[in-house]
Formats: structure tokens, C-alpha cells, sequence
């Protein structure tokens, strides 16, 4: 075969082109940081790092949703710690007033401390976490319990349609309790039972009357109330507690995916390094060896 | 036999050698000029002289009358040259659709946080922010806003396709007229060629000029020549004559479908038949990769716009009346925009549902509904971007190999055609002691004769 000068010119450059390319995505490769740069480094690769992105985004939205149902749910929390605290104040006072001991003004001083009492319990109904009303189911503007001229003394105007919040895939969690239902209004939770504000009417109606045998038998129905209150009360501390642990999980599968992310789309630095080197050292020998052969000619041994 | 015989013997040696020399320089001079053929100076010793001086008397000797030089070859191969032409062909084609797949690669910007897919995580998040508390204006503004990002990245990544659509026309075009003044400079190659021929000439540097406009040509698209590759060459494509000695059938455009430019002979107005080189290139990207895109791309378009004004317009506003549509309605890639503001926004559904933030719910939902050919709507979105990224991928392994292919032959092509430095030293070398050895035979003839004329006969003195 003949060679020529062109040839071994053709040869070199063509060479030197590949090398310095092949440099050239290891140069971009290492400080990009990036394996994966366009879709057609690694097509299943870059599929895969585009659903897991979506996967981190998702969780992202999920553990922001948890935040706002703990918070929320927090706020409902310490205000239902309040009124269960209020309804044992309650069932004491009504104990007290169905003493024989106690005497009649005592019980005058009772029955001004229930109605404190109510006013205490309505503004509690009325608890508002970042300027909303959180008990009054889908109105959060304006108050759900107000005072009611006629019977029951207070009565509820929410409704009861719930905020339902999703803080893990498929899972909804409702953040909303709405105040008929702590309050037993129109028994919503205790059938056959009146509401919280006319269980107090009716006790201070029993001890202005000094009725010791009514207040003794009107006390089944405050321990109805107080018990639906306790109760909603730990549902409240239940869903906190599982809020809790599904956000520790969301945070250790965003962990899990990251990484996984990561391992796709991202280059081993030290491996990337050794290639980056490797190639620059390839390069640099087809440049050594493009000044060995070009450099030489027959010219130069005739005299 | 005359004494002055061997004088032009030696004479003839002078001058081939000098010719010879000149064939060296001029190669030497052309070692690196493109398409170039290399030229080699055929020697031939000249007519023998029959018997005219036999001193033997047995036979008939040939008396030698020096050298000629027949012609001048110029060194190719027929066969490498059409090899070179139907791999460049291939690798003008895949090296075109590899730098378009490149460029769309860049704007689709996939995987980072530029793409469609990033505003469309960002678009379903946003409603899923506007349920847990839909009455909030921040969250309803990053509904409105997210929604606005989507609809600008679908038009974007919609316009910037059609421009590299409209671009591969306009290289059809451009490519039209590289044909036609091609066509007409071989053409009229072709007349010299044959002037040249009919005056005996052999004209190496034209023939080299019309291998490289066919090397050309045969770049563009598929072509077939025909003959010798003397002056009764004739060249087509698909069957249909283009150059026919200095004749040429000129190809023009003509508006075809959709407005894009269509191909067709000029004297009776059919279709030009491509089958290969840029010009296939071109028109595969036009009509067939860019538009598959742009459907695939519409219809994801659609179908968020439709999907999504079909479950908001069940909601109803802040002020409780009924939600209306969130995008334009009707609208795809090309023109999607967001209908709805943050007054008109559908942030709850009617008072029966019992859990009042179920509409951003089943809006943020949509993103996991099996809505286009069996995938979700970010699946499908994913599908066009691994098409992408397959036909890329394979554009450039192809160009790279055909590429290879191409610069193996062209070595191939360098061996045979190409100049050596060393050869032509060597020829330089070579000729220039034939030229001094003839030189030398003519002193000493000329001292034979000088023997003769001056130092016989001193008897007549």
C-alpha cells in the first residue's frame, strides 16, 4: 500500500479530532458533574432520572401537605386539651353542686362560673390557626359558634365538609374537625344526647334551682359530652402521632430516591477523574506521535 | 546509419526526462490541493528502426530511437470513487439528522430543571398546594402561574421545532439550487472535456475538477453515472437524467403540502425521486421525525387541556359560582394559554361532596390518569423524550460509522491518487540522473563526431 503525506495527515487529524472529542466529553462529563447531560447519553437512564425527579417532587409536595395537616392538626390539638380540661371543670362544679354540703350561694357562684365556662367553651369552638377558623368545616372566615338568643345558648354555623389532605401516596388524611361534632350538636356524635351548651343550660338551670337530685341525675349526660370531647381529643393525638411517622418514612424513601437519583444521573467523581485522565494522556500521545511521524521526510537525508 | 542518429537518440532521453520532471513538480506543486489526482508521465521507447543498417546479415536487428512519453496517467480507481460516493452519500445523511436530533435535544433541555417535565411536576404540585387550603391567594396565583409556565414551555418547545422544520425547508431549497449550478458546472466541464479530447489532448486537471463536483453532488443525493467518465458521461437521479454532456435538466421547487418545499424536474414538473445524501436527510427530518414530534407533542397539549378543563369546569369559585375553563379551550401546543384567573379559578367542587377540596385533588390527580395511548400524561411526555433520545442516539452512531466508513475509503482513495513526497523525491532523483546520463552521452557523442571531424583525415590538411 502506498502511504502518502496526506494519508498519514488524514490519519493523525482524524485521530487528534477523536481524542480531543473523547477529552473533550470527559472535560464536560467531571465538571458537569453529570452523567447523564442529554436524553441520548443514556436513554433508560435519562427515563429513569426524569420519573424520579417527578417521584422527589411528589414527596416534596407530600411532606409540605404533612406540615400543614400537623400544624393544623396541632392547633385543633391544644384547643381540644382545653375543652376536655373545661368539660372536667364542669363535671366538677356539678359534682360540688350535687353536695349536700355545698351551701346555696355556693351554688349561685357555680352557676356564674358555668356560664364562664360556656363563653370559655364557645371561644375554644372558635380556635383560628394562620387567621382561619379551624372547627367550622369548609368556613374558615367567619366564626362557626355563636350566641344564640333562645335555646341552646350557642349554636353551630359551619358545615360539615372536611379538608381532606393528602400526605403519603394515596393517602388522605381528613385535618378537619368541625365543632357539631366535639360539641355533640344536634347529637352528631352522641345520639340522644343534647349538645355541650345545653347539657351546661340545663345544669345551671338544676343548680340555681339547688336541685341535688336532678344535678346527680343530669350527670350521666355530662359524662356523655365529656367522653365524646376525650375522645375526639385522642383521635386528634392519634393522627398527629401517625402524621409523624409517615413523614419520618416519606423523608427516608426522599432519601432513598435521591440517592437512587444520584446513582443514575451523577458520575462517580473519582472514576470520572482516572477517565479524564486516561483520555487526556491518549490525547497527548497522538499528539506526540503526530510530531514522530510528520516531522519526517526523505528530503531530509538527500543531499 | 548517420552519424547525428545517436545525437537524437540521446536527445529523445533529454527531453522525456525533462517532461518527466515537469509531471514531478507539478505533482509536488499539488500535493495539497483537493481532489487531486496524482499524474504519472508513461514512458515508451521510440519506433525501432527495421534493418536499415545490418552489418550482420543474419536477421533483421531494430535499431532503438530513444523514448517517448506516451501520456500521462492520472491514477484512480473507478471503483473506490463510486464506494466514496455512496458512503458519503450515507454519511451527509446521518451526519445532518445526527446535528438536527442534537439541536432538538438541546431544547427539549431534558433531564435539568429547563424542561417540560420540571413545569409539568411544578403544574400538578400546585394544585396539590391549593388543596390544602384553596380560599389562599399565594396558592391560587401558583396555580395560575404554574399553569402559565406550562403553556409558555409547550408553545416554546412548539415554535422552536417549527423553526428547525421551516430551516430543514429552506435546506431543500438551498440544496435545489447547489444541484442545479453544479449540474451546470459539469456541464460545461463536460464541453471543455470534450474539446480537449477531440484535439488529442488529455485534459487530467478538468477530469479531476468534475470527480470532485461529483463527489459533490453525490453528497446531496443519490446519483448514478453512467459511461466511461470520458466526455460521453451522462448522470441521473433515480433514473431521470440531469447532466447529459452540456446539456442540463434543471430541478426547481414547487409549493407542495402544508406549504413546505417540493422537489421536481423543471421540463415536465414530476417529482424528483430522492434517495439519499443531505438532501434525504432533509426531507426525512421535515416530514418525518419533526412532524412525528410535533403531533406527539400537540397531543399531550391537548389532552392536558382538555382533561384539565374538563374536571375544573365541575368546580365552582371563591364566590361560588360555577368554575369555568382553566386553559383555552380547544387549544394545543401551538397555542395553549391559561384561560382562568385567580377570581375565576375553581378551588372547591359543589356543596354536596362532603370534602370541599376534592377539585384541586382530582386536578392534582390527573397526573396519575392513563390518558394518552396507555401511559399518564408525564409518561407519554417521557415516551417523546426517549424517542428523541433513541433517534439521536442512533443518528449518531450511524454518522459516526458512516463517517469512518468514509474516511477509510478516502484513505483508500489518498493510496492510489494521492502524492507522496518521498515518491517524488525519489522520481526527481531518478529523473534528473537519467537527464544527466543523456546529457553526458551527448558530450561524448559530440566528441565521437569531433574525433571524426578533427583528428581523421589530417592527410587533406
Amino acid at each position: 500500500m502506498r502511504v502518502t503525506f496526506n494519508m498519514l495527515n488524514q490519519t493523525v487529524l482524524g485521530n487528534l479530532m477523536l481524542n480531543s472529542q473523547r477529552l473533550m466529553d470527559a472535560q464536560d462529563m467531571t465538571s458537569s458533574g453529570k452523567r447523564i447531560r442529554r436524553s441520548s447519553d443514556d436513554v433508560p437512564g435519562m427515563g429513569r432520572a426524569i420519573s424520579l425527579r417527578s417521584t422527589i417532587a411528589s414527596i416534596e409536595q407530600f411532606s409540605r401537605n404533612s406540615d400543614f395537616a400537623a400544624a393544623q392538626l396541632s392547633a385543633a390539638s391544644s384547643a381540644m386539651q382545653a375543652i376536655v380540661s373545661k368539660m372536667q371543670d364542669v363535671r366538677d362544679k356539678a359534682m360540688t353542686a350535687a353536695s349536700s354540703a355545698t351551701s346555696p350561694e355556693a351554688r349561685m357562684a357555680i352557676a356564674t362560673q358555668l356560664d364562664q365556662i360556656m363563653r370559655e367553651l364557645a371561644d375554644l369552638g372558635n380556635t383560628q390557626h394562620l387567621g382561619k377558623y379551624i372547627f367550622g368545616g369548609s368556613i374558615t372566615s367567619s366564626k362557626p359558634i355563636i350566641e344564640n338568643a333562645g335555646d341552646p345558648p350557642y349554636i353551630y354555623v359551619g358545615d360539615n365538609r372536611n379538608l381532606m389532605v393528602q400526605v403519603s401516596p394515596g393517602i388522605d388524611l381528613k385535618v378537619t374537625i368541625t365543632a357539631d361534632i366535639i360539641f355533640n350538636v344536634g347529637g352528631t356524635a352522641v345520639p340522644g344526647t343534647d349538645d355541650v351548651f345545653s347539657v351546661i343550660k340545663t345544669l345551671k338551670e338544676l343548680v340555681i334551682a339547688d336541685d341535688v337530685e336532678g344535678i346527680s341525675a343530669h350527670l350521666d349526660k355530662i359524662d356523655d359530652v365529656r367522653r365524646n370531647a376525650i375522645s375526639v381529643n385522642s383521635q386528634v393525638g392519634a393522627q398527629l402521632k401517625w402524621l409523624e411517622t409517615a413523614k419520618t418514612s416519606l423523608l427516608d424513601s426522599k432519601l432513598r430516591v435521591e440517592e437512587l437519583l444520584s446513582k443514575t444521573e451523577d458520575i462517580d467523581l473519582a472514576e470520572a477523574i482516572v477517565h479524564l485522565r486516561t483520555q487526556e494522556n491518549l490525547y497527548q500521545a497522538a499528539l506526540a506521535t503526530a510530531n514522530r511521524v510528520l516531522n519526517i521526510s526523505l528530503a531530509d537525508y538527500l543531499k | 546509419m548517420p552519424s547525428f542518429f545517436s545525437l537524437h537518440v540521446a536527445m529523445s532521453g533529454l527531453r522525456a526526462h525533462q517532461y518527466a520532471m515537469s509531471v514531478t513538480a507539478h505533482n509536488i506543486a499539488n500535493a495539497g490541493t483537493q481532489g487531486y489526482h496524482r499524474q504519472e508521465a508513461r514512458f515508451m521507447p521510440g519506433n525501432p528502426l527495421m534493418g536499415a543498417f545490418s552489418m550482420t546479415g543474419i536477421g533483421i536487428p531494430q535499431l532503438g530511437t530513444g523514448v517517448m512519453v506516451n501520456t500521462i496517467e492520472r491514477m484512480r480507481s473507478d471503483y473506490i470513487d463510486s464506494q466514496i460516493r455512496m458512503a458519503g452519500q450515507w454519511a451527509e445523511l446521518w451526519s445532518y439528522k445526527d446535528q438536527t436530533l442534537k439541536q432538538i435535544e438541546s431544547l427539549v433541555a431534558e433531564p435539568g430543571e429547563l424542561g417540560l417535565s420540571n413545569a409539568l411536576n411544578r403544574f400538578w404540585n400546585a394544585w396539590e398546594e391549593l388543596s390544602v387550603s384553596p380560599e389562599s391567594l399565594p396558592s391560587r396565583i401558583s396555580v395560575i402561574e404554574s399553569g402559565v409556565a406550562l403553556s409558555l414551555g409547550f408553545r416554546n418547545l412548539y415554535s422552536s421545532l417549527r423553526q428547525l422544520q421551516a430551516r430543514a425547508d429552506q435546506d431543500v431549497i438551498d440544496n435545489a439550487s447547489r444541484i442545479n449550478s453544479i449540474a451546470h458546472e459539469i456541464a460545461n466541464l463536460n464541453e471543455q472535456i470534450t474539446r480537449s479530447n477531440s484535439g488529442g489532448f488529455q485534459p487530467n486537471d478538468l477530469l479531476d475538477q468534475r470527480d470532485m463536483l461529483l463527489d459533490k453532488l453525490a453528497s446531496i443525493t443519490q446519483i448514478q453515472v453512467h459511461g466511461a467518465g470520458g466526455s460521453d458521461m451522462f448522470i441521473s437521479i433515480s433514473g431521470k437524467t440531469l447532466v447529459q454532456g452540456h446539456r442540463v435538466n434543471e430541478v426547481t421547487i414547487t409549493p407542495g403540502d402544508h406549504g413546505r418545499s417540493k422537489l421536481v424536474w423543471a421540463i415536465d414538473g414530476t417529482d424528483v425521486q430522492i434517495t439519499g445524501g443531505s438532501l434525504l436527510g432533509q426531507l426525512q427530518i421535515r416530514d418525518g421525525v419533526i412532524e412525528e414530534y410535533i403531533t406527539k407533542l400537540n397531543t399531550i397539549a391537548s389532552t392536558i387541556v382538555d382533561r384539565v378543563n374538563a374536571v375544573h369546569a365541575t368546580g365552582i369559585t371563591l364566590d361560588g359560582s360555577p368554575a369555568g375553563n382553566f386553559f383555552v379551550p380547544g387549544t394545543n401546543a401551538s397555542n395553549m394559554a391559561v384561560a382562568a384567573d385567580t377570581l375565576t379559578l375553581g378551588i372547591t367542587s359543589p356543596a354536596p361532596d362532603d370534602v370541599y377540596n376534592s377539585l384541586p385533588k382530582m386536578l392534582a390527580a390527573i397526573r396519575d390518569e392513563i390518558l394518552v395511548d396507555g401511559e399518564t400524561i408525564n409518561g407519554a411526555y417521557l415516551g417523546l423524550v426517549s424517542r428523541i433520545g433513541a433517534q439521536s442516539r442512533e443518528a449518531a452512531s450511524r454518522s459516526q460509522v458512516q463517517n469512518l466508513s468514509l474516511q477509510q475509503l478516502n484513505i483508500q482513495r489518498e493510496s492510489i491518487s494521492g502524492v507522496s513526497i518521498d515518491e517524488e523525491m525519489l522520481n526527481m532523483v531518478k529523473f534528473q540522473q537519467a537527464y544527466n546520463a543523456a546529457a553526458r552521452i551527448t558530450s561524448v557523442i559530440d566528441e565521437m563526431i569531433e574525433t571524426v571531424i578533427s583528428r581523421m583525415g589530417v592527410g587533406g590538411r
